[in-house]
């Protein structure tokens, strides 16, 4: 399966890129904590985290084709 | 007495009135019990004993109390408290402020500041060292934060003197008008710069150069190093340096929770017209405070030919973003900064002053404000034209913004027809930008903080969600190692908000910095325990300093008893017990007003409060060694 993963403001550092844009590839379905381990993100640092413009919690399955958008943890300011 | 180590043992007592100035001397015991900051301004207000104080007049005490770390060599410690009692609530006015003011005073040899009085005629108060003058600030007087400055530093022939200070909307008295220092750090709620202009009290000018003894200056260095070393790698101290608050906006937004509207809708369709990456278009320069390697100011400028905004006067954070953008329906970053530069002139607050637009918005778009009471002003949602215009009026108290200056619920009061319902406010003071609704704990801030809404009366939701969520690591030694969810609020989440309170009000009396220290950022407790004792040469413990930050807790509430704050005024606004309109969270997330209020009910239990009147108990008094307020 392949999604597409958009990596936002701080969490742009776990991409290859400045866009924060990665296509993921793995040979089976995979949770949202599965690919947040595969892209080496440390626990807790994704904290809004949307499939498909859907907000969903690390638990949610993924499909193929499938768009996750990270944003990182934040509060106060 | 012997001599102090790590703090100055010295309280400086100005009175405005008869103009005397004495320094009354403190000992250890004072500061191994009070610390610093709330810690000794609650002490000073306590002592008072003054309920029943007009907040604008002379007798209201201000106190200005730097944290028992702030001038050492402590990283992200350039902490300050000040406190009253607060115009816009009746309830106890605190507010702190970073920068590079408070540790010059700690190094000019003064641990606080007590301020009683009302001078006859404007003055300003020049602190070099020991010496302590009251001099004229009649050519000063009217003129806004950048030029007193500049007046000041001109006067006193030093560029070097930190001012602390109020602009227009402190004279003018504006019941949110803060306290500026450096130009771009800010004392910003609760009115504290209104209580200044009461007393005709410009600005107090600092300058210090004497080191401060500390025990072991090593271990400082140490520590100081290890914190600089980790702050570039760390991922939230890195996040801060890189993208500032800021970065918030689209974050929130995504999450389906960024107020809009007067908090009408949780998603703002333009959010990234008012994003960090736009706003880093005019980013310059990132600014700090003072032994602090983090760095997450934004320092802005804007040049085109129909609008400027200095860089001196700083960028906006994520709440002045939200409160002049999404929050007013306006998604233009010039404008907002523009606006956010305005409030610092000015020295107004910039959440209140965005939630009395807001709200001033709301009503004229329901029909309850008309054109006439606006001033020919269109205050409809996303009008970019009223802005400016609105905050210099309120400033300046001219026509409705002689209305909204009091703040939304005293302006609610004076309109009437319902306009009620679209103030959301705790205590008198306007709800910061982050939605209870996704996360409970921040709810429960809100209704029992003690200077009203207060978004950093306790730690966030989110770092406390998964077993090695960032605040369930960092807190595990607190006895908070279990995870709460973000929306829970049984006894898991009110014993969270209880101790990281405790522990709020510890760094507040530090001096540290929330988003220097842990959970929010990268110094651990046990290092902020070590900083303690390499300061002071005391042999303490988390234990002990937590009990401190109790303590002064404990203060915060009696304080609040006295001035009559009881269980009911813990509420709040009806907006959060009903669902998020719009976006992923459309319909969801409305608070279940029956379990928020047990919520507060335990919380008052496990504090050890009057279930009515919010007094501690005699044992806790007794066992908190505040016994003199029984």
């Amino acid at each position: 399966m392949q999604v597409y993963v958009k990596l936002n403001s701080s969490l742009k550092r776990y991409s290859s890129n400045e866009e924060g844009i990665e296509k993921i590839q793995n040979p089976e379905a995979m949770s949202v904590k599965q690919l947040l381990y595969k892209l080496n993100i440390k626990h807790g640092e994704a904290a809004v985290i949307l499939v498909n413009e859907v907000l969903v919690d690390e638990s949610a399955k993924i499909e193929d084709g499938s768009i996750v958008e990270l944003y990182p943890i934040f509060g106060g300011g | 007495m012997l001599m102090a180590i790590g703090y100055n043992g010295k309280i400086l007592h100005v009175d405005l009135t008869t103009k005397e100035i004495r320094v009354e001397e403190q000992p250890e015991e004072f500061y191994r019990k009070y610390l610093g900051g709330p810690g000794i301004g609650l002490y000073y207000l306590l002592k008072e004993d003054l309920p029943k104080v007009d907040p604008l007049g002379p007798e209201n005490p201000l106190v200005f109390a730097p944290g028992l770390l702030t001038g050492t060599m402590s990283p992200c410690v350039p902490r300050y408290t000040v406190m009253c009692k607060s115009p816009l609530t009746g309830a106890l006015g605190k507010s702190e402020a970073g920068g590079f003011w408070a540790p010059q005073l700690k190094q000019a040899g003064f641990d606080a500041i007590v301020i009683k009085g009302k001078a006859t005629e404007p003055v300003y108060l020049w602190i070099e060292n020991s010496k302590v003058e009251i001099r004229s600030a009649e050519h000063i007087w009217g003129t806004e934060c950048g030029e007193a400055e500049a007046l000041i530093r001109r006067d006193l022939e030093d560029q070097r003197v930190q001012v602390a200070l109020i602009g227009p909307a402190g004279e003018n008295q504006v019941l949110y008008a803060g306290i500026s220092n450096g130009l771009s750090h800010f004392n910003g709620r609760n009115g504290l710069g209104a209580v200044m202009g009461s007393k005709n009290l410009k600005a107090i000018a600092v300058r210090g150069t004497q080191a401060i003894p500390v025990a072991d200056a090593a271990k400082m260095k140490e520590i100081f190093k290890w914190v600089g070393q980790e702050t570039k790698t760390h991922p939230l101290s890195s996040a801060l340096n890189k993208y500032g608050t800021p970065a918030g906006i689209t974050t929130v937004n995504a999450g389906g929770s960024l107020p809009t509207n007067n908090w009408q809708e949780g998603v703002f369709d333009k959010a990234v017209d008012i994003g960090v990456e736009k706003l880093n278009e005019y980013l310059v320069e990132k600014g700090g405070c003072y032994g602090c390697a983090i760095r997450c100011k934004r320092v802005i400028e804007v040049k085109k030919i129909n609008l400027k905004v200095e860089r001196r006067y700083g960028g906006p954070e994520y709440e002045t973003i939200a409160a002049f953008g999404s929050n007013c329906g306006i998604s233009n970053i010039e404008l907002v900064c523009k606006a956010n530069e305005l409030c610092n002139r000015y020295g107004m607050d910039t959440i209140s002053a965005g939630m009395a637009i807001s709200f001033a918005m709301e009503c004229y778009e329901k029909g309850i404000l008309t054109n006439e009471e606006t001033n020919g002003l269109e205050l409809r949602f996303g009008n970019e034209e009223v802005l400016l215009p609105l905050l210099e009026k309120i400033a300046n108290r001219d026509g409705i913004g002689n209305l909204l200056a009091n703040g939304t619920k005293h302006a609610a009061q004076k309109i009437g027809q319902g306009s009620e319902k679209y103030i959301l406010e705790v205590k008198g003071q306007e709800i910061p930008m982050h939605d209870p609704r996704v996360k409970t704990g921040l709810g429960l801030q809100y209704a029992l903080a003690f200077n009203g809404a207060d978004h950093w009366f306790a730690q966030h939701d989110p770092f406390f969600t998964a077993k090695d969520s960032f605040g369930n690591q960092s807190m595990a030694l607190l006895g908070l190692s279990d995870p709460v969810g973000a929306t829970e609020l049984g006894f898991g989440k009110v014993r969270l908000i209880l101790y990281t309170s405790y522990l709020v009000f510890l760094y507040d009396m530090l001096g540290a910095c929330a988003l220097g220290f842990v959970a929010r950022s990268v110094v651990p407790l046990k290092k902020a325990v070590e900083l303690v004792e390499a300061a002071t040469g005391w042999e303490t413990s988390l234990w002990e300093l937590m009990k401190a930050g109790e303590r002064s807790h404990a203060m915060g509430r009696m304080f609040n008893s006295n001035c009559g704050i009881t269980k009911k005024d813990d509420k709040l606004p009806a907006r959060f017990f009903k669902p998020i309109k719009n976006g992923p969270l459309d319909g969801k997330m409305a608070i279940d007003e029956k379990a928020f209020q047990e919520a507060v009910d335990l919380y008052y239990e496990m504090a050890g409060w009057d279930t009515e009147n919010g007094k501690l108990s005699r044992g806790k008094l007794f066992e908190l060694d505040l016994q003199w307020l029984i």
